[in-house]
């Protein structure tokens, strides 16, 4: 049966989380630094043994667009503004980043945005 | 200059034409998904420019989720833990009106041991930081 704490950087707990990621080599060639534990919130899970990993929670926007495919000039004028009309939704809803899931030539157009590829797994709830 | 409208059932006919001309929308989606329901934690709004509607857009929150692992000689432990962990996240997030939990990993064996227990590769994600 596990528990779930919340940590803060200041609990003696903070430790243990940072000694797992100094000494995890996956998350060292990625370059996850004890500083990113705390960008969101942290919570240690604990077994009948003690505790046994940590996760940290973001909270992002996920948007989708369906364009009229008859207006592409129009579409691709008014991409820039939209894009920032999602920072600042998300900024303003305590999001860390928006997410989209483009295909087909959008893949380049989304990149010409300022968007970053990343692969993801998902679980729905 | 560009606006924002709200989107309605009168909406409906246009999304059918605009899906049906769209190859990477054609048979994957329904009007549905941008016509608002009442979904708690979901937006909708339409994108004009001074010639009239250019795109439906809907918003969701969804919680992107960082683990950090007890040392591999706890394999046996942490298997068990994130059974356990799994459901309680996903009923938690769900209770808090986020859409989708979100997990980024490259590591083959995590992957497989995820995917047996409900997430799945979610292929062609852009993200922007903010």
């Amino acid at each position: 049966m596990i528990y779930v704490r919340k940590v803060n950087p200041n609990d003696p707990e903070a430790e243990i989380i940072k000694e797992w990621l100094v000494n995890d080599p996956e998350h060292q060639k990625l370059g996850i630094t004890p500083e990113e534990i705390w960008d969101g919130e942290c919570a240690l899970i604990y077994d009948e043994s003690g505790p046994i990993m940590a996760a940290r929670f973001q909270r992002s926007l996920r948007v989708a667009v369906q364009f009229n495919p008859q207006t592409k000039l129009r579409n691709a004028r008014a991409g820039r503004e939209v894009a920032e009309w999602f920072r600042k939704l998300a900024r303003e809803s305590s999001c860390k980043e928006v997410i989209v899931r483009a295909g087909g030539k959008a893949v380049n157009f989304v990149k010409r945005l300022g968007f970053k590829e990343f692969i993801g797994q998902y679980l729905g709830v | 200059m560009l606006k924002q409208r709200s989107v309605s059932e009168q909406d409906r006919n246009i999304l059918e034409q605009w899906i049906q001309a769209d190859d990477d929308h054609r048979g994957k989606c329904k009007p549905d998904f941008w016509i608002p329901s009442g979904e708690p934690h979901v937006i909708h709004f339409c994108v004009r420019d001074e010639q009239g509607d250019i795109f439906f857009v809907r918003g969701e929150m969804v919680l992107r989720l960082h683990i950090q692992f007890a040392p591999p000689s706890e394999r046996k432990r942490l298997a068990k833990a994130i059974d356990e962990f799994t459901p309680i996240i996903a009923a938690g997030a769900k209770k808090q009106g986020y859409k989708q939990i979100i997990f980024e990993s490259m590591v083959e064996p995590l992957i497989r041991f995820l995917h047996a227990r409900g997430f799945r590769s979610s292929k062609d994600e852009q993200v922007r930081d903010l």
